[in-house]
């Protein structure tokens, strides 16, 4: 076995143990929620929004990995998992380091240099997240009215931005989806009992199946 | 004892368990890093290309970084600050965390707001903590066997993967963009600032396409931009 080699086995075993140890620490606070103050909204509304998040995320848990293993390969995939923004922080900062150092993309020693771009992207992202937290938090305490009624818009607009940010990578699928929404919307509002998943369910799974038939424009416009 | 979250997402115990995953995260990143400088050692990598890899990919995430804190805000009026803070630092991204909050609050009947039930609250921790366990259980299962399932899944399929990807983000967004847009009567507001935020945006890409830190930036234009217009105007 070479030294590369021994070093992913190794890595590979702690980075298992990560994982264990990730899900742990995901359910500290709602467990402190729910069995320590008690507040328990019951396994069927946690079950219920657990699935609509399911639906939409249930694909990306495969699909995730399977796209980026060539590009950081199993030690970096352990890292951008437990850390996130693989996309927009981990993969660029890999690649970046890969560059820099002037080794080879795919080569022993570029995948070494991936690891480390995405270790020290992962150092920044926590730096400048707990300062702006610590920030925000003072920047709210004295924020006016009107400004705390545009902070609760924001989301809302951040929902029409991610919205066509996706858009502009097919605008029939685009389009498909807002009429499947609306559909099922409006379906739902007619069925006794809280279905809002199906909503989700039929409207991702459907656009999904919508997308398919338009992986040209979408490969084009990616 | 409050009759909303807020008691509670800013109570120290929320600090303790929010800090441990964080800690996680830092640690892993150490652990990895070192065990990797190790190896370029050990393989005798130029020691100087190295470092120049490490400090350039340091400074480059600084911007990337600093667009992930742009939507910091949105999270912390809704989830606290340490809620926020661990959210942001481990798995998932800003379209997942308000994405997964938002089922959270819904399926408890509520609404993602500033001023919600501590059981709604609740909820909206549970759902994102549980919707992130696939990424652990499929690395857990599968990291070390990468290559056998890169062969096994995506045989012929892998092109596929970009409109799965595309179709399920739009499929999502499109009920909750659907779901802000039908309230026009009862909060105009809200629905002004979904439509703007998608017009920002729009041209945010358009523009993105000559000047690539308009397209990065594209988000937080949109978001910040969308919800001033939207309280302005209506």
């Amino acid at each position: 076995m070479s030294i590369y080699e021994k070093y992913v086995k190794n890595v590979e075993k702690f980075g298992r143990l990560t994982m264990l140890l990730g899900m742990v620490a995901m359910l500290l606070p709602p467990m402190l929620m729910t069995f320590y103050f008690g507040f328990n909204p019951g396994i069927v509304a946690i079950i219920t929004g657990t699935i609509s998040q399911i639906s939409v995320s249930g694909a990306f848990y495969f699909s995730e990995p399977i796209s980026y293993y060539p590009i950081i390969g199993s030690t970096g995939l352990y890292m951008s998992t437990l850390s996130g923004n693989s996309v927009n922080m981990k993969i660029p900062a890999a690649v970046t380091a890969v560059e820099a150092s002037g080794y080879k993309q795919g080569s022993d020693e570029g995948s070494l240099m991936g690891s480390l771009g995405i270790a020290v992207s992962t150092y920044v992202c926590i730096f400048f997240v707990v300062l702006t937290s610590i920030f925000a938090q003072i920047l709210i305490n004295y924020l006016p009215e009107s400004i705390n009624d545009v902070l609760g818009l924001i989301i809302p607009a951040l929902y029409g931005g991610i919205f066509a940010q996706f858009t502009v990578k097919s605008y029939k699928t685009g389009l498909f989806a807002l009429v499947v929404a609306f559909i099922m919307t409006k379906v739902v509002a007619l069925l006794p009992g809280n279905l809002t998943f199906l909503i989700t369910l039929v409207s991702v799974f459907s656009t999904i199946f919508f997308a398919r038939t338009q992986l040209d424009t979408i490969n084009k416009n990616s | 004892m409050e009759n909303n979250q807020w008691f509670f997402a800013n109570h120290p115990l929320m600090y303790i368990a929010c800090s441990v995953g964080i800690i996680l995260v830092l640690v892993q990143s150490t652990i990895i890093m070192r065990k990797t400088l190790k190896c370029t050692k050990d393989m005798g990598m130029n020691e100087e290309q190295v470092k120049r890899g490490i400090k350039t990919a340091t400074f480059s995430s600084i911007g990337p970084a600093i667009g992930v804190c742009g939507s910091i805000l949105a999270l912390i009026v809704t989830l606290g600050v340490p809620v926020t803070a661990l959210r942001m630092s481990v798995i998932g991204g800003t379209n997942y965390e308000t994405m997964a909050a938002n089922f959270g609050a819904k399926a408890a009947g509520g609404e993602l707001t500033t001023n919600m039930d501590p059981v709604v609250f609740a909820n909206a921790l549970w759902v994102p903590a549980l919707g992130v366990m696939g990424w652990l259980i499929f690395m857990f299962f599968f990291g070390h066997r990468m290559n056998a399932v890169n062969n096994l899944l995506t045989g012929g399929r892998k092109a596929l993967l970009p409109a799965v990807s595309v179709g399920a983000m739009l499929g999502a967004f499109a009920y909750f963009n659907v779901d802000n847009i039908i309230k026009i009567n009862t909060n105009p507001n809200i629905a002004l600032a979904t439509v703007l935020g998608f017009v920002v945006m729009f041209i945010c890409q358009m523009i993105g396409k000559k000047v690539a830190w308009v397209k990065q930036w594209g988000l937080t234009f949109a978001m910040f931009i969308g919800a001033i217009a939207a309280q302005i105007i209506v």
